[in-house]
């Protein structure tokens, strides 16, 4: 198949000119490197099939870092026949000199300037035909997010890949390219200067440490105080009542033709600290950790497409050298808030394998994913909330001790941050609800059928008697190291399946708060979960994985230890 | 090194100044504030960078944070 090449700097909007291009669902915020891998997708124009691929953003066509390399390698292949770069009419400028280095490609390019109601808005205006004439090739004024220009774009891709090549184009020297984007903006753009808006204001207060710390501090607290009430509050007024009023009775009610015995406890579960796979197993994985998972991506998202998230990388930027990162560091982090995977592969964008592994175990150890917390502040929540900010305040030593750890460990210095800061925009809610559909749906195409194998699992290894074997084996560590009763034994090392599970099987033992404590720290941290732990082969490879693992089991082994001393002394 | 110009983590927070070179070696780096157009004549205005953190600066219409180190291989003739 044929390809076209979505390509322009990083933060331009070039995800959310793919969707309008192709119809598909894609993740685009408000921060450069948002997209870290190809994406592709694929569209008819003039009657032939074409493969649109969405190039990660990159400031030019020789890579300057680790993240532009796969970018670059795509743009130099050689095999697209045509080239569509988005240009940010906010910012022109800093937009042409990638924009003339792929001109002297000698392909077929077609410029989609995108925002440009946001640049109108900003007092730029930008003569499109006037751009095209001196780039020598086809400008197409765009608003992705509300499709304007769509048409447009698409009859001058209709035309350029019917066709009309292009002819070879003059070679400027990079000394020169300034020279030429001076002379190109001063004859298309118009800028029309304006007073600084409150905006303006705001960022630049957010970014400086003595008032964007604080502030930061704030939209977080808020954020994760939201987050618990957007969520407890769709529990328990909206799903909640509608899963005991009618999805129990119904379940129950279509079924009450089994008869006692294995296959109805598998599936209704007997009492109530069975786990029936269409009972509990339901409650937990779309109404408990659902709620939480939509409040969190929801929080997440916001902080994303305003362009806040790239100044907490900056106000990071002090600590996270502690451990050997830079502001940048704090990213994969604070993705793996929500789910380890999209955190680990966000540590790609990180420069050296140092850096990376540094990263990787900062963001496994630091906090559980959202899933779990879920059910952390679910169950200790109840018991009180001195035994949930214990939780996530032993998971964030230890995060940061390990890490700092690590950083000793390994030689090296961290890499320098070097980022461009969005600018402040509001959310534009059809991309920020397309984005949050694509990680709800992920939640629950990947977990959902987990939890459920989770729990077959268990009542099959409790039948063959191989929990039996498992709870003689670790018995003696589980009661003596951590202070739990022997029976956990198979509910911990089914945390490698699903943390959250694990976590609600631990309720019905009646554990003591501390003894909840305990084990939640220890199944957040003792092992990452198998699909987390498939996907960091993939990226880290094995001896880096080893080694996280590890440094997991040791930093768990000891925080239960020193949880259950200081448990039992109390 | 002239007597006026000092390093962009120097400046103070607030104050603009003209980039007079860029110090240091390394194709990569220099090709990257090339292509960003950090560059000898262009203004640049410093938005804070204090007690070891980044240096956030503006230039030519977006907003950069850059570590230390890079930012003292700027060097700036303060307005």
């Amino acid at each position: 198949m044929e390809t076209i090449l979505l390509t322009g700097n990083p933060n331009v909007g070039k995800s959310a000119v793919f969707s309008r291009i192709t119809g598909t669902d894609v993740i685009s915020s408000n921060y450069p490197g948002t997209t870290v891998t190809l994406t592709k997708g694929s569209v008819k124009f003039a009657g032939r099939a074409f493969s649109v691929v969405d190039v990660p953003g990159t400031y030019c066509l020789e890579p300057s870092c680790r993240a532009e390399e796969i970018s670059c390698a795509a743009i130099n292949d050689g095999d697209a026949v045509l080239y569509v770069h988005v240009l940010d009419s906010t910012a022109l400028e800093r937009n042409l000199f990638f924009a003339l280095e792929l001109l002297e490609l000698n392909k077929p390019v077609i410029f989609a300037l995108n925002k440009y109601d946001i640049a109108r808005r900003h007092g730029i205006a930008i003569n499109a035909g006037l751009l095209a004439e001196k780039l020598g090739a086809p400008v197409v004024p765009f608003v992705a997010v509300t499709g304007e220009g769509i048409t447009e774009l698409k009859r001058e891709i209709e035309k350029a890949v019917s066709g009309a090549q292009t002819a070879a184009r003059e070679k400027i020297p990079d000394g020169e390219k300034w020279n030429r984007i001076g002379e190109i903006s001063r004859a298309a753009q118009t800028i029309r200067h304006k007073h600084p808006s409150a905006w303006e204001e705001l960022e630049e207060l957010s970014i400086r440490p003595a008032t964007g710390l604080p502030l930061a501090g704030l939209v977080l607290l808020l954020g994760f105080a939201g987050v618990r009430f957007c969520a407890e509050g769709l529990i328990n007024f909206a799903l909640d009542p509608l899963y005991a009023k009618f999805y129990l009775p119904a379940v129950t009610g279509a079924l009450s033709f089994l008869p006692d015995g294995t296959i109805r406890t598998v599936l209704l579960g007997a009492q109530s600290s069975d786990f029936g796979l269409l009972t509990q197993a339901v409650h937990i994985a779309l109404i408990e950790v659902f709620s939480y998972v939509l409040a969190f991506y929801c929080f997440l998202s916001l902080l994303e497409d305003t362009g806040y998230l790239a100044r907490v990388a900056v106000l990071l930027d002090r600590v996270m050298h502690k451990v050997g990162l830079h502001g940048i560091g704090s990213i994969p982090v604070i993705m793996g808030m929500g789910c380890k995977i999209p955190g680990i592969l966000a540590a790609r964008v990180l420069e050296t394998r140092r850096e990376r592994l540094i990263a990787l175990a900062l963001t496994l150890l630091l906090t559980p994913c959202i899933s779990q917390s879920a059910l952390i502040v679910g169950a200790l929540g109840k018991m009180g909330m001195r035994y949930v900010l214990t939780v996530f305040a032993v998971l964030a030593a230890f995060g940061l001790v390990a890490a700092a750890a690590l950083a000793k460990m390994t030689k090296g210095n961290a890499a320098e941050i070097f980022l461009e800061i969005p600018p402040y925009r509001w959310p534009v809610w059809i991309m920020f609800f397309s984005k949050l559909r694509l990680r709800v749906k992920e939640y629950v195409a990947e977990a959902v059928p987990m939890i459920m194998a989770g729990i077959l699992i268990i009542s099959v290894a409790e039948a063959t008697g191989i929990v039996a074997v498992a709870v003689k084996l670790f018995a003696w560590p589980v009661t003596h190291i951590l202070g739990l009763p022997a029976e956990t034994v198979p509910v911990i090392a089914l945390g490698f399946m699903r943390k959250d599970i694990a976590v609600a099987l631990l309720l019905p033992f009646n554990l003591s708060g501390g003894q909840l404590v305990i084990a939640s720290v220890f199944l957040s941290m003792y092992m990452p979960c198998a699909a987390t732990l498939l996907i960091m082969l993939r990226e880290a490879g094995a001896r880096d994985t080893a080694l996280i693992v590890v440094l997991n089991l040791t930093a768990a082994v000891t925080a239960g230890a020193l949880l259950n001393i200081f448990y039992t002394l109390l | 090194m002239n007597k006026k110009t000092i390093p962009l983590s120097g400046l103070h927070s607030g104050a603009s100044a003209v980039i007079h070179s860029v110090e240091g070696e390394g194709h990569v780096f220099a090709r990257k504030l090339t292509v960003l157009g950090i560059l000898p004549g262009k203004p640049v205005r410093k938005i804070s960078g204090s007690a070891g953190g980044p240096i956030v600066f503006e230039i030519g219409g977006i907003t950069l944070a850059l570590g230390r180190n890079i930012a003292g291989r700027i060097l700036v003739i303060p307005d």
